[in-house]
């Protein structure tokens, strides 16, 4: 499906979007914090013995007959990190996640930055190697279409160590989540920010995950770790548990708010390219 | 506790399967969640209900099961005992239940008690309506449906006849049947009541044909269909329930049989006795005998006074008495009057007490009038003799010489309608042969007890002389030899009677024996029809001997024109035939009318037991009945309130 011609031509105009609004970049700024031999006018510095004489500013020395050189941005390649969530309780969401992540990392390919694909579950399953190009981008998605729910919980904090323990390099890291995590996403993601990645959460979730229809005696059962539990759910308890996941959005809401991290909140109802274009309409994956 | 149907107590096998499907029933959804921690955070609040929670389903089951086995247990029909005996009620609506007190006849307030006790039952027990005055009388079929019951009670009314307690059922040994009944086997008497097909007016037997022998006894009142299965000599299983005042003799009330008083002391006067007669050997006297009864305290003043009703119905006050009567039952006392007319009398107390039925007394005095008796013989001197030996004193016969009703004939056959034969001779249509003179053995009595034979021992006659004869067809022959040669017979000719004795009187010299006047006497007397006089009184309920009443001959009679309870009613005219009258219920004066002329008969309470309301010894006793609703009822009640609760258990387990 993902390999689809008509998906990926879906895709196609995505990009032309991302091009036309972000200048084809996910990220509507990338600027590079380390300076160097870039065409854009940085910074000045005092001249230093055997710094690049081509760069002194003779204007500057003309008028306060001091040295000194021009300094540069660094054009470097941006890094997109997709972390997918792929454990169980994404089976409802799962063709939905992938297909943004389909979208996204075609975004990221056609704009010849590097991308990596990792599933999240209770460990990091790699989708995609680093890789760069347009050439890419098939593998990728079969690679997406390939890839299915596993994994006995979800273990977003080991997870993330994980992955930087593979990635030194700094990047955007983009995590597709329902973000239900038993022990809590706070700890990734502050994680994933100490080491100097962009972060930006798009958090999937659907009615089975935000609506209760169960009453009177039911018997709940994790679809991740299996645990059961008997409850009487009465409408009472239904409201409860709705207003709970409502609390757990708003949390994950105010944390990314705190902490600079993007967020995007969706369900399952609207197309994906609805979800991304207002993404990239609001400047792109900025927090 | 005992289980009327324990049959259906197997039901309660039911419940094995029944906890096995629940248990497969109540095996909940398994919902996938993605939040189950979510889940449990919700629920760790919960922790206080969590033994409920455990509990709830064993609570479900228990309940269920509750339920079930009361309803199987109700299925069995249990019972406390034998207290849901079949109940039949007797209200008693003899002439003592008339009396009011505060503006409510006892009859009501009996009506009232049973129509709670009715009501009590809740249907859920069986009961019949009876009344019980002279006889016992089915105002119901036994049924549980209470509208039955009480329809029945509303119809009841009161009457002037005093109760006869022997009419109830009784329980004695099985098989045993009282006299005169048909005895049914050992069918328990709630089935003989079940029996009773429809509300039964039962009324005592008649009496035999043209037979003016003793009345039909008081043996013989409860002895019909309806009322013998009730006499059922076969013990009861059911209760017996009189409702009444007490008014009775408490020895005579069966021990089986449970009192439920009502009334309380009344204050009442009432004649228990009276009757009027002329003097022996003066037409132009009248003897008054009463007697009065007291249930004041104090001796109480008051006047008797006594009114002569005409034809046309007018009262003329004769005389008025005043008397100082005593509590309880006083000395009867007589007096006379002169000049006195015959015909009705009535004689009345000016008291406004409990009961008025007693107050006045209807009585009937006839004027005597002598049976023209004629002699149609050779030597006519005693049979002359005997006729003017009863025409002084009482004026029974009249020796007449012209239009004779009965006819005294020796060797002649009259041509009179009604004549006694002595002696036999020639032809005559009384007898188709007659032949030589033969000796007579020994007689025999062949119909016991017949009115002409009732005063005398006709075995002990000499018939001598006694001839060789054939009687008319028909004749009835009441004394005979031990050959059939009939001695005494009657014979009828179409409208003519005869009695013809086949013997010699004077070469038996049965004209000097004592029996010689006996035998003129009784059968001048039956000729006429007048060997039974009419009472100046009679009671409701007693038999009333008509006169010259025979199967074939039609008496009209017009009973009263107001009832006992005061209500004015149209008169209706009963025909009847026979010898006896059975239907004095009413308080007043009857008309008969026959071809042998017209009489009144009065009817009047006169009973002491009725006026005497207050019976300190009747006291109440009886069990209480078992009222409200049985225990599968209750059972079936909890059963509902168990199932009510599972209910709602199970709504929780299927929508919270």
């Amino acid at each position: 499906m993902l390999t689809d011609p008509a998906f990926i031509r879906r895709l196609d105009s995505l990009y032309l979007l991302a091009r036309k609004v972000l200048g084809g970049s996910l990220q509507a700024e990338r600027r590079s914090l380390h300076k160097g031999t870039g065409i854009t006018f940085a910074d000045y510095s005092e001249y230093y013995h055997g710094a690049d004489y081509r760069a002194i500013d003779w204007r500057v020395y003309a008028r306060f007959d001091s040295l000194v050189i021009k300094l540069f941005e660094l054009e470097e390649d941006a890094t997109v990190y997709i972390l997918v969530d792929s454990s169980r309780s994404m089976e409802s969401k799962f063709l939905y996640a992938r297909k943004l992540a389909a979208a996204l990392g075609y975004i990221t390919l056609k704009s010849l930055d590097r991308l990596a694909v990792y599933g999240l579950s209770d460990s990091l399953d790699p989708l995609l190697d680093a890789c760069r190009g347009s050439a890419k981008v098939l593998a990728y998605l079969r690679s997406l279409e390939a890839a299915k729910t596993s994994g006995r919980d979800t273990l977003f904090t080991a997870c993330s160590r994980v992955f930087q323990a593979r990635h030194r390099r700094r990047g955007l890291v983009i995590v597709l989540s329902d973000f239900l995590f038993p022990e809590g996403f706070e700890e990734g993601l502050r994680f994933l920010q100490f080491h100097r990645h962009d972060v930006y959460c798009l958090q999937i979730q659907d009615a089975n995950d935000t609506q209760c229809d169960w009453k009177g005696d039911v018997e709940l059962e994790c679809v991740e770790t299996l645990n059961r539990k008997r409850v009487t759910i009465s409408p009472r308890e239904a409201r409860q548990y709705e207003q709970a996941v409502a609390d757990w959005n708003e949390r994950l809401r105010a944390f990314c708010a705190r902490s600079g991290i993007g967020l995007a909140y969706t369900t399952t109802d609207p197309p994906f390219e609805t979800v991304l274009q207002d993404i990239l309409r609001r400047g792109g994956l900025v927090a | 506790m005992t289980f009327l149907s324990p049959a259906l107590l197997w039901s309660l096998a039911a419940l094995v399967p029944l906890a096995a499907i629940y248990f497969l029933k109540v095996r909940p959804r398994k919902k996938p969640t993605t939040a189950l921690f979510l889940w449990e955070r919700i629920f760790q609040e919960k922790r206080a209900s969590s033994l409920f929670n455990r509990l709830r389903d064993a609570w479900s089951l228990i309940l269920m099961l509750l339920a079930a086995a009361a309803v199987c247990l109700a299925l069995g029909r249990p019972e406390w005992a034998d207290e849901r005996k079949d109940l039949l009620i007797v209200i008693d609506n003899s002439a003592s239940m008339s009396a009011v007190e505060s503006g409510t006849s006892r009859l009501d307030l009996a009506k009232r008690e049973a129509g709670q006790m009715v009501q009590g039952l809740n249907g859920n027990q069986r009961a019949a309506v009876a009344t019980l005055g002279r006889q016992l009388q089915y105002r119901s079929h036994l049924t549980d449906n209470p509208r039955e019951l009480l329809k029945a009670i509303d119809a009841i009314e009161p009457s002037a006849e005093t109760i006869h307690l022997a009419a109830l059922p009784t329980g004695g040994p099985p098989g045993s049947a009282p006299t005169g009944s048909e005895p049914t086997g050992n069918k328990p008497a709630s089935e003989n009541i079940d029996q009773t097909k429809t509300p039964s007016t039962s009324k005592p037997d008649p009496p035999a044909k043209d037979d003016k022998s003793d009345p039909p006894s008081k043996s013989k009142v409860a002895a019909t269909p309806s009322t013998a299965q009730a006499d059922i000599r076969t013990p009861l299983k059911h209760r017996v329930l009189l409702v009444s005042d007490g008014a009775f003799d408490v020895e005579k009330l069966p021990d089986h049989v449970e009192l439920v008083k009502i009334g309380s002391p009344l204050d009442n006067l009432g004649i228990v006795a009276a009757d009027m007669a002329y003097l022996a050997g003066d037409t132009a006297r009248l003897g008054i005998y009463y007697q009065i009864a007291s249930t004041y305290d104090e001796p109480q003043k008051v006047d008797l006074t006594l009114w002569s009703v005409g034809e046309d119905g007018r009262e003329q006050l004769y005389k008025v008495i005043p008397l100082t009567i005593q509590p309880g039952t006083n000395q009867p006392e007589t007096f006379e009057l002169a000049n006195a007319p015959a015909g009705r009398w009535l004689a009345k107390l000016d008291s406004a007490d409990a009961l008025a039925d007693d107050n006045t007394a209807y009585i009937a005095v006839a004027k005597p009038e002598a049976i023209r008796v004629g002699v149609e013989s050779p030597d006519p001197f005693f049979l002359e003799n005997s006729v003017e030996a009863f025409s002084r004193g009482e004026e029974l016969l009249s020796l007449v010489k012209e239009n004779p009703a009965v006819v005294l004939s020796k060797s002649a056959a009259p041509k009179a309608d009604l004549s006694i034969i002595f002696q036999p001779e020639g032809e005559a249509p009384w007898w188709t042969s007659l032949g030589e003179e033969v000796e007579a053995g020994a007689p025999r009595v062949l119909v016991e007890n017949h009115p002409i034979l009732r005063h005398l021992d006709a075995t002990s006659i000499p018939f001598v002389g006694a001839r060789q004869i054939t009687p008319a067809a028909g004749a009835q022959v009441l004394v005979a030899d031990d050959r059939g040669l009939p001695l005494i017979y009657k014979a009828r000719h179409g409208a003519r009677t005869a009695i013809v004795v086949n013997l010699d009187p004077v070469a038996a010299e049965f004209y000097f024996s004592a029996w010689f006047p006996v035998l003129v006497h009784s059968s001048v007397t039956h000729l006429a029809g007048r060997e039974n006089t009419l009472a100046a009184v009679y009671r409701p309920g007693e038999s009333v001997p008509i006169p010259a009443g025979r199967d074939d001959v039609v008496t009209t009679i017009v009973p009263p024109g107001t009832k006992s309870d005061g209500h004015e009613s149209t008169p209706s005219r009963v025909e009847t035939q026979g010898a006896w009258f059975q239907g004095v219920d009413r308080l007043g004066f009857y008309q008969l009318a026959n071809s042998a002329g017209s009489h009144i008969v009065a009817a009047s309470l006169l009973t002491a037991e009725e006026s005497l309301l207050n019976n300190p010894e009747a006291a109440d006793k009886h069990e209480p009945l078992s009222r409200g609703h049985s225990p599968a009822a209750w059972l079936t009640l909890l059963a509902i309130v168990a199932l009510a609760a599972e209910s709602i258990l199970y709504h929780r387990r299927k929508v919270g």
